[in-house]
């Protein structure tokens, strides 16, 4: 569905965003697109949006160069920005004048949206409250019913029932034919909705995996001790919440917010386990922890 | 052909223009008609035969598009109308049928209709604005080279938007005072030189040089046809090839 070919992308003349990028993402899956401020989560939303050209390379969405912003390209995408265009209209007004653009909105599946979000579709956008306007635009976003969804900060500003109802509409709305990459801070809102899991680094792409290779290759759990070769650990009750190399093959529960400080910590280390596909031999992979622990002692 | 000019997206989007920037028409039938009613309260009969609609239509005319589309490419409100999901062409035809067709035919339809209602409260009938010599040959000093329709009233002020039209499309913000700017320097590049050929001319014929007045009539009509027709439709085509090529 989404194929970047050494694509670069740089603002101005010298600040590189990205160098050379590469990835692939399939139809079927609720990708998250995570990675520190300033990576280009948000830049790179917009390239497959078409709002943004690459320098270099190439990217190939649902089989058309968004740059293009041709007519089918565009009515089988939505970009939900993080920051909406209030405008001075309610829902219903809103409706009748952008659906009809795009030819597999479905105006019962929108009704349920608001209906679950409890949103009054008579009420003026811009009379209502921030979390009030995401989940309209929420909501028309899903009843557009387009192939790629690409949601930039989803869950800001919502309240904690709302994302609970965030993540249902979400995986209900999704199927083998769609794919939604939703780029967040908000990791704790998405867990066990977003697989793959796609981490940002500055330039590169860290890890785009699914949530079964990750926790092949890593364990998360609670350790009562810690031990030199933890890629990432943080205290916690009863001990250590740890993620460690799985060199035992044991079944573990994700945790999200772990792997991205454990991705962030060892970035190179990431790069050759998931990006390069590298197997990297425990002895290997306890002797750069240790290196890595003495440089940061140091 | 239906994936880039649908006439029902067209229509779809002319709608929705209507709509977002009904209360900018509004304001400037408004001033329209504040202008005209003025004239006539404080110059009466005269006043309303005096005053001449072209002006104030040729001018909000080339505002229009600075009102309109300051935020078209704005990275948040521009957002909406960039992905909805129609042509680059179809959504740069609406914003020309919109600027340079629907606009000045409905301010001038609007004029005349001022001045209708004036001849049938006043009873002077010599109110009413003759609008059918706004899309004649204005009988221009170039002899008898006329190029009939582009010659006339209505298409000079069209020709005069095309350059408003390609600034809303050329520059990302501050449309309208990077516009002034790029007019005064054209402004003064176009007088430097007019005034160096001038002085030549002058010069030549000062010094008992011949002067090839066929020559430079030849070259008038040329000049006459590329500002009256081609300037236009390259400002156009320019602004539609700067908004495809326009990232946020």
């Amino acid at each position: 569905m989404i194929t970047i070919k050494n694509m670069s992308f740089r603002y101005g003349k010298h600040r590189m965003v990205f160098d050379r990028l590469n990835m692939e993402m399939k139809a079927g899956y609720i990708y998250g697109l995570l990675g520190e401020n300033g990576v280009g989560k948000t830049t790179l939303l917009r390239l497959l949006a078409g709002l943004r050209f690459p320098t270099q390379g190439s990217v190939e969405v649902l089989g058309f160069t968004p740059s293009q912003r041709r007519t089918e390209f565009l009515s089988d995408l939505y970009y939900l920005p993080e920051v909406i265009d209030v405008v001075p209209l309610s829902m219903n007004e809103y409706v009748k004048r952008y659906a009809p653009f795009y030819p597999r909105f479905d105006y019962d599946k929108f009704n349920y949206y608001l209906e679950e979000w409890n949103i009054d579709p008579a009420q003026k956008l811009s009379q209502s409250s921030h979390g009030q306007q995401k989940k309209a635009m929420m909501s028309f976003a899903l009843a557009c019913n387009t192939r790629l969804l690409l949601l930039d900060e989803p869950t800001n500003g919502m309240d904690i029932p709302s994302k609970g109802i965030f993540r249902r509409l979400l995986a209900q709305a999704s199927d083998d034919d769609k794919c939604f990459v939703v780029s967040t801070h908000q990791v704790r809102d998405l867990e066990n909705l977003i697989d793959p899991i796609l981490i940002l680094e500055k330039n590169q792409v860290l890890l785009n995996n699914t949530v079964e290779e990750i926790t092949k290759k890593l364990w998360f759990g609670v350790k009562s001790e810690k031990s030199d070769h933890d890629l990432y650990r943080e205290e916690c009750i009863g001990g250590y919440a740890v993620v460690d190399y799985n060199d035992r093959h044991e079944e573990s529960h994700l945790n999200i917010e772990m792997l991205f400080n454990a991705a962030i910590q060892n970035k190179s280390l990431f790069k050759r386990m998931f990006i390069e596909e590298q197997q990297v031999p425990h002895s290997d992979f306890s002797e750069e922890m240790r290196q890595k622990l003495y440089k940061d002692h140091e | 052909m239906n994936n880039i000019i649908s006439l029902r997206r067209v229509g779809l989007l002319l709608c929705n223009e209507f709509r977002k920037n009904g209360k900018t028409y509004i304001i400037f039938i408004s001033i329209l008609a504040g202008m005209y009613i003025l004239a006539g309260i404080f110059g009466g009969i005269v006043g309303l035969k005096s005053i001449t609609g072209t002006q104030y239509i040729a001018a909000l005319t080339v505002l229009l598009p600075f009102v309109i589309y300051k935020d078209l490419f704005h990275p948040v409100k521009g957002l909406n109308a960039t992905l909805l999901p129609a042509s680059n062409e179809e959504k740069y035809l609406t914003a020309f049928l919109q600027c340079a067709v629907i606009f000045p035919l409905g301010m001038i339809f609007g004029f005349w209709l001022l001045t209708v209602l004036s001849a049938l409260l006043t009873g002077h009938n010599d109110l009413i604005w003759n609008v059918g010599i706004l899309f004649v040959d204005r009988n221009s000093s170039y002899g008898s080279f006329s190029l009939g329709f582009f010659d006339s009233w209505f298409w000079q002020i069209v020709a005069c938007q095309s350059f408003s039209l390609w600034a809303v499309h050329f520059f990302k913000t501050k449309k309208f005072w990077r516009a002034v700017l790029t007019w005064f320097c054209i402004c003064f590049v176009l007088l430097t030189i007019g005034s160096i050929t001038a002085f030549r001319i002058i010069m030549w014929q000062n010094d008992g040089m011949g002067f090839d007045f066929a020559g430079s009539t030849r070259f008038a009509h040329i000049l006459h046809i590329f500002f009256a027709i081609l300037l236009p439709i390259g400002f156009w085509v320019w602004g539609y090839r700067k908004m495809r090529k326009q990232q946020f």
